[in-house]
């Protein structure tokens, strides 16, 4: 009787790739338990400075290469600023009278909750994920830096997503953008919720907004901090466009962040968030009649 | 297996610039797949062992990139290698028009696996959008980025193994 010897089929081109389909489907087991975090991990540590490297020459070529093109448009865009700056100049005498008042109506509402600061660490954008379905960028901060999965990220232009992978030296953050991103929003004027999701095309759109509600462009959508994903508060877009049918129930709309999500290079992440725990909510036993 | 030690930074050279430099250049919602292309081609070029292990490696080092499911770049690549083992003995010999005909179906191959894991991972997967928007913009990048990388892959195959003087 032939004896099953595991090296000449390991020998064979045929058997290899058998073997290693196996593996493969092992690997994605394995992943989806968590129980490959420590290699993978071990895989990323000497990747990222490796990462960091080629994300700062690229950017370097490609400044080098943009700037001369860019000189007009730099012209027309300082021009723009100088005129901005001189509404924002008047604007900013108003705002000033207005944190006045705001500062009695938040320490009167410090009173009443004392919600923490924010904590901020910043982060270096290092890399996008390599996979075209999908958008995640890696961070260059990780459990080493305080970081932990769930955790809010932000830039100072609005909300970016949220951490789901930790390794000591790096972070693996979920764009809003992504197909599977959903983020409970309020609509700033109207105070209408709403959910903002992202699109396979990576671009975002309101829904479940009632087709009562008087939905305009450029209204701010912001975080409603419902579900307890992210804190209140934070800016998420503006509405673009709107499309309402008489019979449906809710109306969508297209929504611009002002993230260039291909163009990010530096984030903050909130570090003193804290999601509600709701698990000992559902626990809770319903009362008798 | 003697292209291993070049395997292995190779294609972590590649992942990186995938992740670094091309996911930048987008055509329409598609994208080039530098890994993809360079396991397919190195595939096609070496009709020995070491074309599964760099799809295994490929993978891996893809998936340690990703946010997606861990094994999902694995299992497209390894599998994509089966295939390609399996076609063995069919064409006398790689050639051009082979590898750029492998580049429109491996791509598509690649994304049908990727995308099937998605699903399986829980991800709502909209594969009308997804076929449209991403594969075929993408099939026509790799069908392009094949034409260089299969030279290259054949270069390198001569430099590790001559082939013999008949």
């Amino acid at each position: 009787m032939r004896r099953f010897n595991i090296w000449s089929l390991l020998a064979d081109r045929r058997g290899l790739a058998v073997t290693l389909v196996v593996l493969s489907i092992a690997v994605l087991v394995l992943g989806a338990r968590g129980w490959l975090g420590p290699l993978e991990g071990t895989v990323l540590a000497p990747l990222i400075p490796a990462q960091t490297f080629i994300t700062r020459i690229v950017g370097a070529v490609s400044n080098a290469f943009n700037a001369p093109s860019d000189l007009e448009a730099l012209r027309a865009r300082n021009a723009e600023l100088e005129k901005q700056l001189a509404d924002l100049a008047a604007e900013n005498v108003q705002l000033q009278e207005a944190r006045a008042q705001l500062a009695i109506v938040s320490a009167l509402l410090d009173y009443a909750s004392s919600s923490p600061e924010r904590r901020y660490v910043t982060a270096d954008v290092v890399s996008r994920d390599p996979s075209l379905f999908l958008r995640y960028v890696l961070l260059n901060k990780g459990s080493r830096d305080g970081l932990v999965r769930g955790m809010p990220v932000v830039t100072d232009k609005g909300l970016v997503g949220q951490i789901t992978e930790v390794t000591p030296n790096a972070s693996k953050v979920l764009l809003i953008t992504d197909a599977t991103s959903a983020v409970a929003v309020r609509l700033q004027t109207s105070r209408a919720e709403g959910m903002v999701t992202g699109q396979q095309s990576g671009e975002l759109r309101l829904n479940f907004i009632s087709v009562d509600v008087d939905l305009k462009p450029d209204e701010i959508i912001l975080t409603s901090g419902l579900g307890g994903q992210f804190p209140t508060g934070l800016v998420v877009g503006r509405v673009v466009s709107t499309r309402k049918r008489t019979f449906d129930v809710f109306q969508e709309a297209d929504v611009q962040s002002a993230i260039d999500f291909d163009q990010l290079e530096t984030v903050l992440i909130i570090t003193n968030f804290e999601p509600p725990q709701l698990g000992p909510l559902l626990g809770t036993p319903t009362p008798a009649p | 297996m003697r292209s291993l030690p070049i395997a292995i930074p190779l294609l972590a050279l590649a992942a990186m610039l995938q992740a670094a430099v091309l996911t930048h250049v987008r055509f329409l919602g598609g994208g080039f797949d530098l890994v993809l292309v360079l396991v397919l081609a190195w595939n096609l070029v070496r009709r020995n062992i070491d074309g599964p292990l760099w799809a295994l490696i490929g993978g891996l080092l893809a998936d340690t990139l990703s946010g997606g499911p861990f094994g999902a770049s694995t299992l497209g690549l390894t599998l994509l290698s089966l295939t390609i083992s399996l076609t063995e003995g069919r064409f006398y010999q790689a050639n051009m028009l082979v590898a750029l005909l492998a580049s429109l179906i491996g791509t598509i191959f690649y994304h049908l696996i990727y995308l099937s894991v998605l699903a399986l991972a829980g991800r709502a997967v909209n594969l009308a959008d997804a076929l449209t928007l991403v594969t075929l913009p993408s099939t026509i990048l790799n069908f392009l980025l094949m034409l260089p990388v299969y030279q290259a892959a054949k270069w390198l195959s001569w430099q590790i193994a001559p082939p013999p003087v008949k």
